[in-house]
């Protein structure tokens, strides 16, 4: 009886710790996007010419590339 | 000779200098740079006043078909106004209501009924903006969006844009590639 009860209050734990990182890490994305935004905006038209675009879709298919590759 | 250590380190602090320059500019998906670019358009583009139907009309960055710039372009207009109209940003999925924008992107989906949108629109002062290939030169849009080494770059044909009654700032002109209409 004892020993459910400390599973059952290790597993409460551990759900609000995962629902607390998960709405922490999506408001970690939207400040993170807000304050690229404004940097973007802060930016000269011939700055934003010249900033790089971010995919990482072609870095993980360069990374299977290169895997493939290496069989 | 001896002016070979100093040379060295001219050019070290050149290179230094040029690498910080690089690395001060962030590095962005596509689309939030897109959503500045739609944001600065409104910025250098001069809309006449027959583009809104009243003083208090918002100003209206439309999204016509799928909306790739998701939460990137809310945030770039965002607490934004434009010779005091408000900005707002719209998500259409038909041609109702584009003569109402003042900005309009059209987005990759709508490729096979450009035809009928630009007929649709011609003559408005409704910026068509989009990415689709040929959107410019075959199409008769007024500015396209394209990649080049990484970077997003914009093609416009100034004609077509005062053709409609809007006038564009030789400042968004000097950043672009001209497309001239003879």
């Amino acid at each position: 009886m004892k020993k459910q009860f400390v599973i059952q209050s290790i597993l409460f734990v551990l759900f609000n710790l995962l629902a607390f990182n998960i709405t922490f890490a999506q408001e970690t994305e939207i400040e993170a996007e807000e304050i690229l935004i404004e940097q973007l905006k802060r930016l000269g038209l011939d700055e934003l010419t010249e900033v790089r675009i971010f995919d990482p879709e072609a870095g993980l298919a360069a990374r299977k590339v290169q895997r493939l590759t290496n069989l | 000779m001896s002016n070979i250590p100093y040379l060295r380190i001219v050019i070290i602090i050149f290179l230094c200098g040029w690498n910080s320059s690089q690395a001060g500019l962030p590095i962005a998906k596509e689309y939030q740079i897109k959503s500045v670019f739609l944001y600065n358009f409104s910025l250098f583009v001069k809309w006449p006043a027959t583009a809104f139907s009243s003083n208090n009309a918002p100003f209206n960055f439309c999204i016509l078909g799928e909306d790739l710039f998701k939460r990137g372009i809310d945030l770039a207009v965002r607490n934004e106004s434009v010779n005091g109209h408000a900005s707002i940003v719209k998500r259409l999925n038909s041609l109702k209501n584009t003569k109402t924008c003042q900005i309009l992107f059209i987005s990759k989906s709508e490729e096979s009924h450009l035809t009928t949108i630009l007929n649709y629109l011609h003559k408005h002062p409704v910026l068509t903006v989009s990415d689709i290939d040929s959107f410019v030169v075959e199409q008769g849009g007024m500015i396209q969006f394209f990649k080049r080494n990484e970077k997003v770059r914009l093609l416009i044909n100034p004609r077509r844009v005062r053709e409609t009654g809007l006038r564009i700032s030789g400042n968004l002109l000097r950043i672009a590639k001209i497309f001239r209409q003879f």
